[in-house]
């Protein structure tokens, strides 16, 4: 008994440990932004501190100003929960299709779907461009935001496909017996038990539209228009970097998607206790 | 459930906001400017929107900057924007020779030469401004004979130097080294204060191929450095093998800081502007970099040391450097002129004083930089000594091994005799590839 106990000991000390280092790995990042945040350029390559020495609060309101934060972040918030709502709807709608319904091509088409993953945002730039040229939707929220979900389908139809093929067909025959329409089946039944694909989904697309800069510099050129990550630009020239501002400007605009992945991460935790049990 | 249910009213709620948003927007804040420049530049944005106000003020004609950043992103914008027929008044594809060409051929890009040679507009910039984007009679890319950009800036690679540093070891501060042995000297001094005595970004190639050439340039000329581009001089001639031996030189002297061979110029920077290191070849962009870094930084600027003729220097030592950032006037844009006389108006000597001053840049107006700050000053009367221009350029492949083969010699792993060899067996087999 004893030895036993002094190797759980051992075990979950040893566990401890590299969970300890894992976690500070991933925190330290996080906390040298948060630093450097308040310290001075000057501070920032002559003193290599942990904390700063003076603590420069000044650095979030000039950051804020100077990169033009108010516009960008409506414009941030509104990318994302527009984009994130119709890659949920779509996808979800198009991940139950492809797990339950018999149709022409259904293979191909799905095939030809996950295909599309293979291909870099940047390998499509000028396709893109010309394509929204075309449409007249260039330099417009809604062109961008069509990007933006396009970019999310394939990936989160091909997650909710494997998530709606496992559940169990029986519970829909229940409800099929008792009544049920096929989108009544869809959006009673096969979308709540879907919940922690869902919240993977919106986690998914929500860090990967708040992150984007690169098709958003590509397709708008009205500052009024681009999102939050065009506004941390001003701080890295050719050749410099303002490194406080810049720090300060990625807490600004790091926090957002923070409280989004916290509010979400309970689902994911049910999810994953919900998955257990399923099978 | 509930809070399920919530989130997704309000989603529908954006969703519908959305719709609203897109639909009375569309046209609403098009730009109103007469010329539209995309440029990469962001660190001087607000210089060159206050130029913008300046030229309001005095012709009426609205001038409007746009950034677009990294130049990555600000190359696919171009290429993207080329193809859809919808470049700005104003831009620069940012490409070697011969993708200009394409973009030139094509109809984007629009000769400027009988501009410049009104009022003496081309006169008023360093000779190597416009040797960079001006394209010769009979070249190969079939273009017109011509110059094709309007350039803001020059600039060149030369040594910076700690004076503090140089002072506490007992070296003359105002007299740094001038030729090689004096270099290797003031080295070992140094590095007998433990001080590092030389740091470059060698991690990124073309800095350490650009220290390399100073000495191509110094042992061989202009002929030679052509004979050798054409195969007529073989990278094992004993001027090549010269050329590895100062880099192994360097090394037996304990020059070069730790990590060198792997280090990007950032970290180098970093590395002299924090007094780690006594030398730093790097480009007069530099200046404005240390400013940024260590405003209260002590030092000079020197050119690379050059060989003496016991060492077979039979040529003056020239160095990397030309043309900083330029502008490519719209040929299809209907606001040509207008944004040909603005580009005009801004090499002008004031504008061009007053974007020297803000952003710490060599003016390419050579009669604006009078007033620089002493180091611009170094860099900008050292212009001249730049590499000549060439008709042919030695192929990336050779110049990549060239520059691999020289981090060789500094980790010991070649010496400079096999580094030279191994140069020349990839020059051989480009010239295999192309018959």
């Amino acid at each position: 008994m004893n030895i036993y106990k002094t190797k759980k000991t051992i075990v979950d000390t040893v566990t401890h440990i590299i969970l300890i280092a894992v976690s500070a790995t991933c925190l330290f990042p996080v906390f040298w932004m948060l630093s450097s945040s308040l310290k001075t350029q000057d501070q920032i390559f002559s003193k290599m501190t942990l904390l700063p020495e003076t603590w420069n609060w000044s650095n979030y309101v000039t950051a804020f100003i100077k990169a033009d934060f108010g516009q960008y972040f409506l414009n941030s918030v509104f990318y994302t929960v527009v984009g994130v709502f119709f890659v949920v709807f779509i996808s979800s709608l198009a991940a139950y299709a492809f797990a339950r319904l018999d149709f022409f091509g259904k293979n191909i088409f799905f095939y030809m779907l996950i295909a599309t993953l293979l291909i870099p945002i940047p390998g499509v730039f000028v396709p893109l461009y010309l394509l929204l040229k075309s449409l007249g939707l260039l330099d417009s929220r809604l062109g961008l935001l069509l990007c933006y979900i396009s970019n999310g389908l394939a990936f989160a139809i091909f997650l909710l496909k494997g998530f709606f093929d496992d559940l169990p067909k029986e519970i829909e025959e229940a409800a099929l017996i008792d009544g049920c329409s096929r989108f009544g089946i869809y959006w009673r039944i096969a979308l709540p038990l879907a919940k922690p694909a869902l919240a993977t989904i919106v986690i998914m697309n929500s860090l990967t539209i708040w992150n984007e800069f690169l098709l958003a510099l590509v397709v708008l050129q009205d500052k009024a228009k681009m999102p939050i990550q065009r506004g941390l630009m001003v701080f890295q020239g050719t050749f410099i970097t303002d490194y406080p501002l810049l720090m300060a400007g990625l807490t600004i605009a790091t926090i957002p998607i923070v409280i989004v992945y916290l509010l979400m991460q309970k689902h994911i935790v049910k999810g994953i206790a919900a998955g257990a049990l399923k099978g | 459930m509930s809070k399920l249910k919530m989130l997704v009213l309000m989603q529908v709620f954006f969703a519908f906001t959305f719709v609203l948003f897109t639909g009375c927007n569309k046209e609403s804040k098009q730009s109103k400017a007469d010329v539209v420049i995309w440029h990469w530049m962001t660190d001087r944005q607000e210089a060159f929107e206050s130029l913008a106000q300046q030229y309001y003020k005095e012709t009426g004609v609205k001038v409007s900057f746009e950034t677009y950043a990294p130049t990555d992103v600000y190359k696919n914008k171009i290429s993207a924007a080329a193809t859809a027929d919808l470049l700005p008044d104003v831009f620069n594809p940012i490409a070697d020779k011969k993708e200009t060409a394409s973009y030139i051929n094509a109809g984007f890009i629009a000769n400027l030469t009988e501009e410049m040679e009104k009022d003496g507009w081309k006169d008023s910039f360093f000779t190597k401004a416009l040797t960079q984007n001006t394209f010769e009679a009979g070249n190969e890319w079939g273009v017109n004979p011509g110059i094709y950009a309007v350039p803001l800036d020059v600039n060149s690679l030369m040594v910076y130097y700690n004076k503090d540093l140089f002072s506490q070891v007992g070296l003359d501060p105002e007299n740094p080294p001038k030729t090689w042995p004096e270099f290797i000297e003031a080295g070992k001094v140094l590095r007998a204060a433990n001080i590092q005595p030389f740091t470059s970004g060698f991690g990124e190639g073309w800095l350490i191929g650009a220290f390399a050439q100073s000495y191509q340039w110094n042992l061989f000329g202009k002929d030679g450095v052509l004979d050798a581009i054409e195969g007529k001089i073989p990278y094992t001639d004993a001027r090549w093998v010269k050329i590895f031996e100062l880099f192994a030189e360097m090394r037996d002297n304990k020059l070069f800081a730790s990590g060198i061979v792997t280090m990007v110029n950032k970290d180098a920077e970093r590395s002299f502007a924090t007094g780690k290191a006594a030398m730093a070849f790097n480009g007069s962009w530099g200046v404005n970099v240390y400013h940024s870094m260590a405003p209260n930084l002590n030092y000079g600027v020197m050119p690379p040391p050059a060989l003496t003729e016991e060492q077979g220097a039979k040529y003056p030592l020239l160095m990397f450097g030309g043309e900083g950032s330029s502008l490519f006037v719209n040929d299809k844009s209907p606001n040509k002129q207008k944004a040909i006389d603005f580009l005009k108006w801004m090499t002008q000597i004031d504008p061009q004083v007053y974007l020297a001053k803000e952003t710490l840049n060599i003016p390419s107006n050579k009669n604006a930089a009078g007033d620089l700050p002493p180091v611009l000053k170094v860099f900008s009367e050292n212009i001249v000594n730049t590499f000549e221009s060439l008709p042919k350029i030695e192929s990336w492949q050779v110049t990549n091994f060239i520059n691999i083969n020289l981090q060789s010699v500094i980790i010991g792993e070649r010496t400079p005799a096999q580094a030279a060899k191994e140069v020349q067996g990839e020059k051989e087999r480009q010239a295999k590839a192309d018959k």
